[in-house]
């Protein structure tokens, strides 16, 4: 057990504010939503995260046109990206274009059962254009979340102001100014560092619930970033939903196929499933792309070896 | 939680070598040692290193002096010890990560006036070695960084009480830095080197070349065929401390024009993977492995000698370099 928080220290202390990840310099690997072992596969062609960063900063600029290519670049890469189809729905309501942000809104509350701004601004959305037996299903999902939150939960005053927003606009009232969401909008980069740091200070700890929370604070200003998205996997693999951490590895790897982080706790993933020829590939690759040996590759040689010998 | 916070945010502003570091294929990430050298003396540390003084103390087992197959031992300990010494993967986590070893911190077994991680030390030269940044084990709250020790000279740890250097070493690496169990021979080939050091007042600091590095690639090859059937892990950490070496070799062989060199480089730390692979196979093929790597070197050794000019261990070249570089590797604060 002591290991596994140990793995993750390896990972901490990372800023990820201050520079957009550097999709692969050399070798690539591909993308399209699997582990690729190939090399020879073109990388991705913009850099998600970076992309998404760019987005939010137009969107503060009221840039929105800029914010709407900013998003369906990242969305390019990272289309499974809860916040970035978000912003992008939510870029195509400040330009009062209702008819483009249905979808992407729709994505988003798919993707992300939990993102109450996106509920709030599709149920809005669907009124404007005329639907209202959608706007009132989507008011009934925020109500019902509200119901279940009770006084006390944490999205409370969150929940109750956008089922009065989502009411208000129903009743007949021109919704004064659409805001960024407070969660979206103010936090700066390295406020969120703090963020995304001190949730992998709780996976140290081994608090995973606690944890997810904050990565996914964190994903709120940096979009699909490999680093985010694979602790989101590594939390998910501690609590032993591996599903859910597999589909975050994949994330991971699609945005940043030479990953060796992510490619390392895969490959450890599939160990614990009993899949040791599929890490073993993970090693082969590790292997590849350090040229003169490196940590991850020797922690999964590690696993390997303990898991042949038991 | 608001205290760590804050602490947690220096990292956060200052560990972008780090970070690109580990997003980014090994290839082309520049000089590795400039994450944790301060910007000033970045040119200094890298042309140069104190020069070393080991000594087979007789004090300590005066039994086994006598004996010069003893002494042998004690001399092949102490060479594998210096390998290990400089060895990342012997760390773990973030410091092996960062390719930070024991000779980071300290330089040929003494201090490094020029070292400064960021989050780790204050001033440079000072390190906080109980930080949680290093480990998720023996982290402390309190941000308490110290000055490096000169381990050539006496210090809080006694090197004469057989134990204790062993255990405090053992500490080291499994605690502070949140490595894996390095095994008894691993340690007492560690113990043996720092116990072997010695003060070397009055010599000048020596040049650091192409062959300072290539040197040890030869030395930890030798290291681990010595020890290779009795020992796997420490010989599996010898190798790996072999291709270390190389990739530092690599990083200065930067130029465009270097491709042939960088090349050949490669190469010789790839077939040194799989040297690793035959560790305990106790085949043929191991030694023959490891004959063909030993002829590789002494090729090496000639192709990159004839174009050491144009590489970073060129004093004027590095400079040029580190202008370059200065402002994206290290932000000023
Ligand atoms: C990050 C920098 C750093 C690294 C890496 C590091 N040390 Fe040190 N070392 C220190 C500092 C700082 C101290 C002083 C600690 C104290 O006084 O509490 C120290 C103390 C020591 C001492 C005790 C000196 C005395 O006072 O007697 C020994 C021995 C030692 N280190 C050996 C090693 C070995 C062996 C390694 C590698 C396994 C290593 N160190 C890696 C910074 C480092």
């Amino acid at each position: 057990m002591r290991r596994s928080l140990t793995l993750l220290a390896t990972g901490a202390a990372l800023s990820l504010s201050a520079i957009p990840f550097a999709v692969n310099a050399a070798g690539g690997g591909g993308g399209g939503g699997g582990f690729s072992g190939s090399p020879s596969q073109s990388a991705p062609r913009y850099d998600a995260s970076a992309e998404y960063q760019k987005g939010r900063t137009a969107l503060q600029a009221k840039d929105y046109k800029k914010a709407i290519k900013a998003f369906k670049r990242s969305l390019s890469v990272a289309s499974k990206n809860a916040n970035a189809q978000y912003l992008l729905g939510f870029s195509y309501m400040k330009l009062d274009n209702h008819k483009k942000a249905k979808k992407p809104l729709e994505k988003a509350v798919k993707l992300s059962p939990g993102l109450i701004d996106a509920h709030r601004d599709l149920a809005i959305t669907y009124h404007k254009l005329g639907n209202t037996e959608k706007a009132n299903s989507t008011l009934g999902k925020l109500t019902a979340k509200q119901n279940a939150c009770g006084d006390s939960c944490a999205e409370k005053a969150q929940l109750n102001a956008a089922v009065a927003a989502v009411q208000s606009t129903m009743g007949g009232n021109e919704q004064a100014s659409l805001q960024l969401p407070q969660s979206f909008g103010l936090v700066d980069g390295q406020t969120s560092d703090a963020v995304y740091l001190s949730a992998v200070s709780l996976i140290n700890e081994g608090q995973y619930e606690a944890a997810l929370l904050e990565l996914d604070e964190a994903g709120k200003t940096f979009g699909p970033h490999p680093d985010v998205l694979t602790y989101i996997g590594f939390a998910n693999r501690k609590m032993k939903r591996f599903d859910i951490a597999e589909e975050y590895y994949q994330r991971a790897l699609t945005v940043a196929p030479n990953h060796l982080g992510a490619i390392e706790y895969y490959g450890e993933l599939k160990i614990e499933r009993g899949d040791l020829a599929g890490a073993q590939q993970h090693l082969v690759r590790l292997e590849k792309l350090c040229a003169f040996g490196c940590y991850e590759a020797e922690e999964l040689r590690r696993w390997i070896t303990e898991a042949q010998s038991s | 939680m608001d205290h760590r916070g804050t602490k947690l945010l220096t990292f956060a502003a200052l560990t972008l070598a780090v970070t690109a570091a580990s997003a980014a294929p090994k290839e082309n990430r520049g000089l590795s040692a400039l994450a944790w050298l301060e910007p000033r003396g970045a040119l200094q540390a890298l042309s140069n290193e104190p020069d070393r003084r080991l000594h087979v103390r007789s004090s300590e087992n005066p039994a086994a002096t006598d004996d010069p197959g003893s002494t042998k031992r004690r001399w092949q300990q102490i060479s594998a010890g210096e390998i290990l010494f400089h060895t990342p993967i012997l760390l773990g986590g973030q410091a092996a990560k960062a390719g930070i070893s024991c000779a980071s911190c300290h330089v040929n077994g003494r201090d490094n006036a020029h070292f400064q991680f960021p989050g780790v030390s204050h001033d440079p030269g000072t390190a906080d070695v109980t930080h949680s940044f290093f480990s998720s084990f023996r982290g402390d709250d309190h941000f308490n960084p110290v000055s490096i020790p000169d381990l050539t000279r006496p210090g809080k740890i006694s090197h004469e009480n057989p134990e204790e250097l062993e255990k405090f070493i053992r500490g080291l690496i499994v605690e502070e830095f949140d490595g894996q169990e390095p095994g008894n021979a691993a340690l007492t080939a560690l113990a043996a080197y720092v116990r072997a050091l010695r003060p070397c007042d009055g010599c000048s600091p020596r040049p650091l070349i192409m062959t300072t590095h290539l040197g040890r690639v030869k030395q930890a090859l030798s290291a681990a065929v010595q020890i290779e059937a009795s020992e796997q892990r420490l010989s599996h950490l010898l190798i790996g401390g072999a291709r270390t070496q190389l990739s530092l070799i690599h990083e200065r062989y930067a130029d465009k024009k270097l491709a042939r060199e960088r090349t050949a480089i490669t190469k010789l730390s790839v077939d040194l993977a799989t040297l690793q692979d035959n560790i305990g196979v106790r085949s043929a093929r191991y030694y023959q492995l490891h004959r063909k790597a030993t002829d590789q070197i002494q090729a090496l050794r000639k192709l990159l000698a004839d174009s050491e000019s144009r590489s970073l261990y060129n004093p004027e070249r590095l400079e040029a370099y580190l202008e370059k570089h200065a402002i994206r590797q290290r932000p000023t604060h």
